[in-house]
């Protein structure tokens, strides 16, 4: 009797499951099939295969869309804002979180509200004419650092009190510098909260769009939203075209997951979690 | 940790490398544009310009319901790309633009000549020009309808709002969407309403004048808000389809030609359009004038949209030659004959134009005292707020605003924007 | 142990001046424009105290009824994720085969852009072409089929079944990440003493699982406080201005030039943000002692 109730149970869960993951999935199939239909298989936007699978739309995509270029500023924007955000999001969140004084508390305080903050951007233009940054790269990188710094501090500062003080102690009685007591031995210990923090940045400055749409004035420093936008806006009637262009801007991203996807869970068990 | 820093080598080599590809020095001058107003022949002249000169053309195109804000933005913070387009009016000019703060003052170029000389008064400002507007002169946004159609059903153009009622009636019964109107862009449903402000003009002489200077408010105009009580009318009587707020503007084309319309609000040259993608559609179409408050006045606009550069921008020289480019005779036909949507250009040059009879038809029937301008080009603070108007009519055809209402807010903006530019009549 | 030698204060120089620089001096600049008369028409900038926060908070003003959507989106969208996204944790921590397909799948949406996500969902909710209303009506189901965008009564909900589409997977990591810290033994335990399923969840994983929730709590808040891009790219606001909320109104106000008001609206936002987000982490901070 219980025997059976259980295996019910079983199915039951197998069937939601399953269900939940095929409306997540839909969607996907959706753009995946579109983009290799012909113009007007596509506009008819049903679940039926494509009678010739047309590899031909990515082609015209990628020379069209402008897709090399701005693949290179979405990658160049993502990495280095992500490197720059994690590295002093954990320095801080190193410092913050073994020396429990005011001071650092509010600082920790101050930091996390970042997290709440509206951010201003025509505001922000005025400080980026300031230091003339508008319409480089390095500026977008370190616009893109400093958004996600609360971020990271605010994952990373639960970690550090996890890892046990007397490590640090043992360390510095050997003679280590804060730097090398740092580098060496804090960092490695951070690394599963560090990915999961350098994943979801990456994947929140890849998928950006208000900000490049404001401050960059050249489409050739546009990232990949941007260029979606813009092969939209031209290419509006041919959703076969769209799609595959949305297939080739959403695929590193996906790569970029699935790859790094245990890191983000066992971070956040180590992260967020522990607070 | 060791890993790391090979990715870190990488990525550097990987962004010098690119960075030598991507810098090598190109002049390159940047071009903002509304996506409605622009068609692959810029892109192609663009192409030309660089190959003859070197210099680079980089378009950006964003979509209309965005364009605005973000140029107002940029030009806000004092960050504009060399070249953005803006529709202008005599008006609107300087609150858009504030032109001899941000845009380059073109008055002694050769290429202003070439212009019709009716069409400087949108770009300049105290008597200098900044802009350079290549638009079409046709009837611009009047009812383009089928009229084979029209004459199998056993229609007229209508003249009287009455008529225009029973014509859409007669056509929904045949199972037939009387008319596409799309509103997802923000602009489009605001035209009927706009493109009759003659027809205000005719019923209230000196309205414009009056509106003007602050003595009369559009709450107090009984006309504007028949118009708007009859285009929810319209919308309510199932004369726009179903699902028209879903609609967009580049469905017109299959829409027409396939008979799942009969009419829509677009220019002559949509009959181009519609011959080059439906070479087998046999119907014959034609134009008549915005019938709403009975109105039978034509929807004379100098304005369109036009090029600007921007005064702080690095890159004048280049855009003058880019400018001067664009105006030469055979780029002018070129941008012509390769832009379906377009029957002419509304220049001084002699290139060959292509009206189309329609046009000529509508326009010889029509007496010179009827020819009057539209009302975003005769009225100040009416353009400027252009979209929000377009959101206020969209939310009265989903009967959360009423007619009153949203002349009401009309005028509530018009207030906002004079008493922010210290407008002595607002005060 | 000497703290200044081992955890030197120049450590978070680094993140203090970018933090500074790009995030906190445009956010105070904006908060002292809108004490000011700032607009696109006019160069000079006059202070006016407080009128335009007497404009939003004016008897009769459409600010009210977008605050009230922001409120409703903030509570509706995150009890539609959260309760779900628990569920489905439990869900895909219970040995399940394939677990961890499902896992992966329903993470994938969080990683799309939202002007991906507008551009797909515009498509496939189009009431005539649109994929879903054409399966209706293919399955013979077309009174089902609505105008999911278009219409008042279905924009809302349209909304936040496209954001639980995309954030559930993400609350249900955390989730997730937090049951699994859950030491066995516990449930165990309370299998002998006859413990059912809710006995269970109600007296050890929701008390456990407290971390996890005041994360999902403190990130769907704020997410959900300053909502800006789904609605941005699936409506717009519309049909109408049905679907407005505080950061939509705040675009409005600076398409139409008058600066001063739009950041008087985004600094009441933050106001209520802030009280909010400090009020959680305080909260939180509290469980960590009782621990």
């Amino acid at each position: 009797m219980n025997r059976t109730r259980r295996q019910v149970y079983r199915i039951i869960q197998y069937l939601v499951a399953c269900l939940i993951s095929l409306v997540v999935v839909i969607p996907f199939v959706v753009i995946v099939n579109n983009s290799l239909k012909t113009r007007e298989e596509a506009n008819r936007m049903n679940l039926a295969l494509p009678s010739k699978l047309q590899w031909e739309n990515y082609r015209v995509a990628i020379e069209r869309g402008k897709l090399g270029i701005s693949f290179f500023n979405s990658t160049l924007y993502s990495a280095f804002a992500t490197a720059i955000a994690t590295l002093v999001g954990a320095m801080t969140a190193f410092v913050l979180a073994r020396r429990k004084t005011r001071f650092s508390q509010m600082c920790y305080f101050f930091l996390v509200l970042g997290i709440t903050l509206p951010i201003n951007l025509i505001a922000l233009i005025r400080v980026m004419q300031v230091l003339h940054l508008v319409n480089t790269r390095l500026g977008i990188i370190l616009v893109y650092g400093g958004m996600n710094v609360s971020f990271a501090v605010f994952i990373l500062y639960g970690f550090v009190g996890t890892i046990p003080r007397e490590l640090d102690e043992a360390a510095i009685i050997d003679g280590a510098s804060p730097w090398h007591l740092f580098f060496r031995i804090i960092l490695p210990l951070l690394r599963p909260a560090l990915t999961t923090v350098a994943v979801l940045t990456f994947m929140g400055i890849w998928n950006d769009f208000m900000v490049p749409l404001y401050i960059l004035n050249r489409a050739s420093l546009w990232p990949m939203t941007l260029a979606v936008y813009n092969f939209f806006g031209l290419y509006q009637q041919e959703w076969h075209l769209v799609f595959a262009d949305i297939v080739l801007t959403c695929l590193p991203i996906f790569v970029i997951y699935l790859f790094s996807q245990r890191y983000i869970v066992s971070g956040m068990i180590a992260g967020a979690v522990k607070q | 940790m060791k890993r790391l820093s090979v990715i870190l080598v990488v990525c550097a080599v990987f962004v010098l490398t690119a960075s030598v590809v991507v810098g090598a020095k190109d002049m390159v001058i940047t071009e903002m544009i509304s996506q409605g107003w622009t068609t692959q022949a810029d892109e192609d002249l663009a192409r030309v310009f660089t190959e003859e000169t070197g210099i680079k053309v980089d378009r950006q195109i964003v979509p209309a319901a965005q364009y605005h804000d973000l140029l107002k933005a940029k030009l806000n913070a004092g960050e504009a790309p060399d070249i953005f387009w803006s529709q202008t009016n005599p008006f609107a000019i300087k609150t858009e633009l504030d032109p001899e703060k941000n845009c380059v003052d073109f008055t002694d170029e050769p290429w202003v000549g070439v212009m019709n000389p009716q069409r400087l008064p949108a770009v300049s400002y105290n008597g200098r020009v900044y802009g350079l507007m290549l638009w079409i002169n046709s009837p611009e946004f009047t009812f383009f309808y089928n009229k084979t159609l029209f004459n199998e059903l056993g229609l007229t153009p209508p003249t009287t709002y009455e008529e225009f009622k029973k014509v859409c009636t007669v056509i929904l019964n045949a199972g037939i969407i009387p008319i596409f109107e799309f509103t997802s862009q923000g602009w489009h449903q605001v035209l009927p309403f706009a493109q009759i402000g003659g027809r205000y003009e005719e019923l209230h002489p000196g309205l414009y004048e009056q509106l003007n200077n602050n003595q009369i408010k559009f709450a107090e105009i009984p006309t504007m808000l028949l118009v708007l009580q009859q285009l929810k009318e319209t919308a309510d009587l199932g004369f726009y389809g179903p699902n028209f707020l879903a609609n967009d503007r580049p469905q017109t084309v299959e829409a027409l030609a396939t008979r799942k319309v009969a009419m829509t609000l677009e220019n002559p040259g949509l009959e181009k359009q519609i011959r080059q993608a439906y070479p087998d559609c046999k119907d014959e179409f034609g134009i008549f004038l915005i019938p709403y408050a009975d109105n039978q006045t034509y929807p004379f606009n100098p304005n369109g949209p036009a090029r600007f550069a921007y005064k702080m921008g690095k890159n004048i020289d280049a855009v003058k030659k880019y400018f001067e480019f664009l105006t030469r005779k055979e780029n002018l036909q070129y941008k012509l004959d390769h832009t379906p949507e377009w029957t002419n250009i509304d220049v001084t040059v002699d290139i060959k134009q292509g009206w189309l009879p329609m046009e000529e038809e509508l326009i010889s029937k029509i007496p010179p005292e009827k020819f009057k301008l539209v009302l975003q080009s005769g009225v100040k603070y009416f353009n400027e707020q252009w979209m929000e108007v377009g959101k206020d009519i969209e939310a009265m055809y989903i009967g959360a605003l009423t007619p009153e209402q949203i002349l009401q807010n009309i005028d509530e903006r018009r207030e906002k924007m004079a008493k922010a530019q210290g407008d002595p009549a607002w005060r | 142990m000497n703290y200044r030698h081992a955890y030197p204060y120049h450590f978070i120089v680094g993140a203090l001046f970018l933090y500074l620089l790009f995030f906190i001096v445009p956010s105070l600049m904006g908060i002292y424009y809108s004490f000011t008369d700032w607009n696109r028409y006019s160069d000079q900038v006059r202070f006016v105290g407080l009128e335009n926060y007497r404009a939003i908070f004016a008897a009769k003003s459409v600010y009210y009824q977008y605050i009230g959507n922001t409120l409703k989106f903030t509570l509706i969208s995150n009890l539609v994720k959260i309760i779900p996204a628990l569920f489905l944790a439990l869900l895909f921590t219970d040995n399940l085969r394939g677990e961890h397909v499902h896992r992966t799948i329903l993470f994938f949406p969080a990683t799309l852009s939202f002007i991906v996500i507008g551009l797909v969902f515009r498509s496939i909710l189009h009431p005539e072409m649109g994929f879903l209303n054409q399966t209706l009506r293919n399955l013979g189901l077309g009174f089902a089929a609505k105008g999911w965008l278009i219409h008042p009564r279905w924009a809302w909900f349209s909304i936040y079944a496209v954001d639980a589409w995309r954030g559930l997977g993400y609350v249900m990591t955390i989730f997730i990440a937090g049951l699994q810290s859950i030491p066995r033994t516990y449930y165990e335990a309370a299998s002998i003493d006859g413990a059912g399923f809710f006995h269970k969840l109600f007296s050890i994983t929701i008390p456990m699982l407290k971390p996890a929730i005041t994360v999902n709590l403190v990130f769907g808040i704020t997410y959900s406080l300053r909502v800006f891009d789904i609605i941005f790219v699936l409506t717009n606001g519309g049909p109408g201005r049905v679907t407005e909320v505080m950061n939509t109104a705040v675009f409005r106000e600076f398409a139409l030039g008058t600066y001063g008001v739009g950041v008087a609206l985004s600094t009441v936002l933050f106001v209520v943000m802030g009280v909010v987000s400090v009020l959680v982490i305080r909260l939180m901070n509290r469980g960590e002692v009782e621990q």
